[in-house]
């Protein structure tokens, strides 16, 4: 999709949005909710993830999480990058975002000042896609909720990224109470070797700060974040694999 | 509990220790012997980094030079003197030596030490300045370097007359570390025997029983002395200073940044307050702002004036239990450093002088000006200086120990901080029996109250002041490794 047929998207989809609160109030029933135009619609904790090819870095995933104060400030967050050929992992940042429009353009500064920007259309679900980031990565912005979430119990899971090729495939674990796998199967496809496991071993750990935890499949080490009470992001931290691994609780 | 590291409470509090033992100030650290307190091989990610294994840092006005302040920070822990020639720092890593001047932790200026290429060809570059981030990301300070100094070259002097030095040199640690760690697995009870209660090593005729660990090894050590100037702040003499070393993570946008994960304040503290293992890289990986909230509640309370558990539990109580015991006497333990009417009110005392983990120098008081407990351990840390015997010796007398009950201190423990000791004397917490005697009894008994440590080789009357490295074993002069008991 081009920026202009999103633009054209975007306003078509405002001015609906706006016969409809018209409407709906003139019935009686409750009006539906414009989010805000400024900065206070960016407000609270957010899970992001992106993944691209940079200029300078080279193909790379990111996932995180950050808090913003709703005036324009990113108060704390947590990422971790994975270039391919390194990973930087458990990455503090801070950061500042501003709003126009609808459209959240928010930088985030990692403890050694490097920033990454990105742009986010904001939606009402609160999840939104994330458009520019370090560049040109694509991804998404989830709202966090951390409260809830257990990390014990039985998760579905989809693989995506890249290894000695394309990696897709996908898979189910059960994690008890102490972080170890008792079940969990796995089948993938790594540039065109198709690969099944009935069993697979690994971990679940419990989240720190952040909604932010460790998480390994197979040997494959992997970060998470809480997303909500039943749905984790996880990215993996092993060199030379680039993996998004977006699990959901059954 | 909620502490903070700021100059009038830790001056208010320790100034009372500092005034108790100011009979120490004047110890002749020009003779610069040995100093012992070190991290060697502490913790999982470092064990298998030496090269930014941080064995110890140093920190003291320069003997020779009042106007100077005299950094040194060794790694390459036990590099043995046979292969000296395969020992040298890594031209990945950033070394850095941070300097906080406001009293908030926070490195306020730093000195930054890079290595050009591997072995002993390399060349140091030494950069100083203001940090452009602060905290355990790290990037390198732009502009050129204000020294550069050849890998086991002579000291070169650089801008604003600062001298560096790199290379191999003695490790000038100090410590009977073998039977401090028999005494902690439980297979020896002090350092030294007592009776046939107490099972330690028996008195040798020189009039020492202790055997230093680190004697016959050396290091590699990054030494730099630079004005005062250069790091002091402009509303006060003292300085914060720890030592760190990074390792870089992947570039991004063009940009090399610099993860810590090594670091190093006061001596041992790592080694006797965090626990073994993952914890220790946990500790190393931090930076000192945060450590009063991570590591108070593993320190534990001070004695006071005041009797906190009914049995006489407090600072001249403990005295008087340890003179009972014989422990305040040679040949079974040493003097006592602090008088028993020592008068302190604070139950956070150890907490304060420990933490955050950094060596606290005050730049106005002249070199070899200990003030022991006035900042901390002790002001800075001097190549010659006790620097375990004075840590045992202050904890013996102050922190606090659930004793069995009908002992002083053996009352309820209710919400006390103590460390554990209910089967005296096999104590559950062999910290306690690691700190009953004071001393390790490496030196004669005859110099215990000089509180220099007596390295096993002479440190040098100038910068950098730390002594040569032990030759080939069987050269002329040598002692060649000693056996270790």
């Amino acid at each position: 999709m081009t920026e202009i047929k999103r633009g054209v998207l975007v306003k078509s989809l405002g001015a609906s949005l706006l016969a409809l609160a018209l409407v709906a109030c003139g019935n009686g029933t409750p009006p539906v909710t414009l989010p805000p135009l400024g900065v206070s619609a960016l407000n609270g904790s957010y899970v992001f993830t992106a993944s691209g090819t940079s200029s300078s870095d080279g193909d790379y995933s990111v996932i995180g999480s950050f808090v913003t104060d709703g005036k324009g400030n990113i108060t704390s967050g947590v990422a971790d990058y994975n270039f391919g050929s390194g990973v930087d992992d458990n990455v503090p940042l801070t950061g500042t975002y501003t709003v126009s429009t609808g459209t959240a353009t928010v930088t985030l500064t990692d403890g050694g000042s490097v920033n990454d920007t990105f742009t986010t259309t904001l939606v009402n679900s609160g999840t939104g896609q994330v458009r520019g980031f370090d560049g040109t990565g694509t991804g998404t912005l989830y709202p966090q909720v951390t409260s809830g979430f257990t990390a014990p119990g039985t998760y579905s899971f989809s693989l995506a990224g890249e290894g000695d090729g394309v990696i897709s495939g996908s898979g189910e674990f059960t994690a008890a109470a102490t972080g170890p796998f008792t079940a969990g199967n796995l089948t993938f496809t790594d540039a065109q070797t198709a690969q099944s496991y009935a069993t697979i071993a690994g971990y679940l750990g419990t989240p720190e700060t952040g909604g932010r935890g460790f998480a390994n499949i197979e040997g494959n080490n992997l970060a998470y974040y809480v997303v909500g009470p039943n749905n984790i992001q996880m990215m993996g931290l092993d060199e030379r694999i680039l993996l998004n691994v977006p699990a959901q609780k059954q | 509990m909620k502490l903070s590291m700021n100059w009038t409470r830790a001056t208010v509090v320790l100034a009372m220790m500092a005034g108790t033992a100011a009979y120490l100030a004047l110890a002749p650290a020009k003779h610069m012997k040995k100093v012992y307190g070190s991290d060697h091989r502490e913790a999982p990610t470092v064990d298998g980094l030496p090269e930014g294994d941080i064995t110890d840092l140093y920190s003291f006005v320069d003997p020779a030079d009042s106007t100077k302040v005299d950094l040194i920070m060794n790694v390459n822990p036990f590099a043995e003197a046979a292969e000296g020639g395969s020992y040298a720092f890594s031209p990945d890593f950033l070394y850095q030596f941070k300097i906080d001047n406001t009293g908030d932790a926070r490195e306020d200026q730093v000195i930054q030490i890079k290595f050009d290429q591997a072995g002993q060809g390399q060349t140091a570059s030494f950069y100083i300045g203001t940090p452009t981030v602060t905290g355990a990301r790290n990037t390198l300070l732009p502009g050129t370097p204000a020294a550069t100094v050849k890998f086991n070259a002579a000291p070169a002097t650089g801008a604003n007359g600062m001298q560096v030095f790199v290379g191999l040199r003695d490790d000038p640690f100090v410590f009977d570390f073998a039977q401090f760690t028999r005494i902690l697995n439980g297979s020896q009870d002090l350092f030294r025997a007592v009776g046939s209660s107490f099972r330690g090593r028996p008195v040798r005729s020189d009039g020492t029983s202790g055997v230093d660990t680190f004697a016959g090894f050396n290091v590699t050590s990054i030494a730099v002395s630079v004005p005062k100037t250069l790091l002091q702040g402009t509303a006060s003499t003292k300085i914060n200073v720890w030592a760190t070393v990074s390792q870089p993570v992947p570039p991004r946008h063009g940009q090399t940044t610099y993860v810590q994960f090594e670091r190093q304040g006061q001596q041992a503290f790592s080694t006797i307050f965090i626990p073994s293992g993952a914890p220790r890289d946990a500790e190393n990986f931090e930076i000192p702002e945060h450590d009063v909230a991570n590591y108070s509640n593993l320190i534990p309370d001070a004695l006071t004036t005041t009797d906190n558990d009914g049995t006489g539990n407090t600072i001249a109580g403990r005295a008087a239990l340890l003179t009972a015991e014989g422990l305040t006497a040679l040949p079974n333990g040493a003097p006592l450093l602090l008088p028993s009417s020592f008068g302190n009110t604070s139950k956070d005392l150890l907490r304060i002088g420990l933490l955050p983990d950094v060596q606290r120098l005050d730049l106005s008081l002249p070199a070899g000006t200990l003030s022991i407990g006035q900042f901390g351990l002790q002001n800075g840390r001097p190549l010659d200086y006790s620097t375990i015997d004075v840590p045992l010796q202050l904890l013996r007398q102050l922190s606090d120990v659930h004793f069995p009950s009908g002992v002083t201190g053996g009352g309820p423990l209710g919400s006390r901080v103590a460390l554990g000791c209910l089967q005296f004397p096999q104590c559950e917490d062999r910290r306690v029996l690691v700190v009953l005697q004071g001393t390790q009894f490496i030196k004669p008994d005859a110099t215990i109250t000089n509180y220099l440590d007596g390295n096993d080789y002479p440190f040098l009357s100038a910068f950098p002041y730390i002594a040569t490295p032990h030759p080939l074993p069987g050269a002329a002069n040598t002692i060649d490794c000693p056996t270790q008991q």
